[in-house]
């Protein structure tokens, strides 16, 4: 059973016994762990120290995404919920990896970059919700860019999902890939 | 108030064509705390300042640390004639800027830096490019480090780009691969970028880099 209190330390959140308490009190049955693909990549009870350690991690970074909000101009509700949702997508697929760091800002150009760690790879998401929603993904590992990839948010996290689920980058399946269109207007 | 003279291009100064392996690059930001304390890494608005566009990611200028000092950021030129690229041709060594006419001092800035061999050599970035119907996959865009002084600036270079074609990119060309590329750049700067340079980067330029013989 791997140690997720010592992880949670690695992220700066600590689950004390209170809030043990109070999440079992409200939460009682088993969640599955699924990649983007659907499949089954590991599973926990809701009142385990690892749905917390989640639900701590998530509220930290919905907080941090407030603060950031409330510093940017001000965005309709409309784009502040596509902005939620994208976090709410991701977060789905890079959590159960169990990052060694996980970390967003909503930019003051109106795109919400996340930054993780997993594993040998730092992971760069940033999705652009000015025009059309265009996502940039970008994965180091040693420093070297291992893959890249400009596309919807869902196709990148497809292809995020596959390269996490895989235990060696496959480099020679490095590609770019776009929506059919070619051009746009800055 | 003098300008410093150590930024003036010389009339025995020659472009520096050598890769320089080991040095660093610094570059101004707004000032401030840059880095953001939830990723770890540079804020977008100090990467990205309010007259910016991510497309001059593919013309990024920065300077030379080392005989590029930090404390010169103060010098703020306010003259675009001093911002003028310098050649080596040019007859007439470049005057002193003159303190409120060229050149005013602004002591509120940031800065970070970025080693070159980094950019220069894990950065290849893949593509992929759409035209006429068809994809052509396996591309790649790698960088290039050219040293472009400025009548104010001998130490001013830019990190340019070229396509799978050895072909410069042009920021201003509106197609998703070039898109793609440069949000790939802002993505690799945010990797490599450093509120200090490494402890082992150089900072001396050997005189026959840019002196003619």
């Amino acid at each position: 059973m791997k140690d997720f209190r010592r992880k949670g330390e690695k992220l700066g959140v600590e689950s004390t016994s209170k809030e043990l308490r109070s999440f079992r009190a409200k939460y009682g049955r088993e969640t599955k762990l699924v990649n983007f693909a659907n499949e089954s990549v590991g599973t926990y009870p809701y009142n385990s120290k690892e749905k917390i350690r989640e639900q701590l991690i998530k509220s930290s970074l919905l907080q941090k995404m407030e603060e950031d909000f409330s510093r940017r101009d001000r965005i309709s509700q409309e784009n502040e919920l596509e902005v939620r949702q994208s976090f709410e997508q991701i977060f789905e697929i890079l959590f159960p990896y169990q990052p060694d760091h996980l970390g967003l800002e909503y930019t003051n150009e109106h795109t919400l970059y996340i930054f993780a760690k997993v594993k040998a790879w730092d992971i760069h998401l940033e999705t652009d919700f000015e025009e059309e929603v265009f996502c940039t993904l970008s994965v180091f590992e040693a420093d070297e860019i291992a893959l890249n990839k400009s596309d919807t948010v869902e196709n990148c996290l497809m292809r995020l999902s596959q390269v996490l689920g895989e235990s060696a980058f496959p480099l020679d399946e490095i590609y770019t890939s776009f929506p059919a269109h070619d051009s746009f207007s800055i | 108030m003098e300008y410093p003279q150590d930024l003036l291009p010389k009339n025995n100064y020659k472009i520096i064509q050598e890769t320089l392996n080991g040095y660093s690059l610094i570059r101004k930001s707004p000032p401030g705390e840059i880095f953001d304390p939830s990723t770890k890494m540079i804020k977008n608005e100090f990467l990205v300042p309010s007259n910016f566009h991510n497309r001059h990611f593919l013309n990024w200028s920065c300077n030379l640390y080392g005989p590029f000092k930090t404390e010169y950021f103060k010098y703020r030129i306010i003259s675009n004639g001093l911002n003028e690229y310098w050649s080596e041709d040019r007859a007439k060594e470049p005057e002193s800027p003159v303190y409120n006419d060229d050149f005013k001092i602004d002591e509120d800035f940031g800065s970070y830096f970025l080693s070159i061999s980094k950019i220069l050599f894990n950065l290849k970035i893949p593509y992929d490019k759409y035209r006429d119907g068809q994809t052509d996959k396996g591309l790649k865009a790698v960088p290039h480090l050219v040293h472009c002084p400025t009548l104010a600036n001998f130490w001013h270079f830019e990190i340019r780009w070229k396509d799978n074609d050895d072909k410069i990119i042009a920021p201003g060309k509106k197609s998703a691969w070039v898109k793609s590329i440069y949000n790939s750049v802002k993505n690799a700067i945010r990797q490599f970028c450093k509120r200090k340079p490494h402890r082992s980067t150089l900072t001396e330029v050997p005189e026959n880099l840019y002196i003619k013989i």
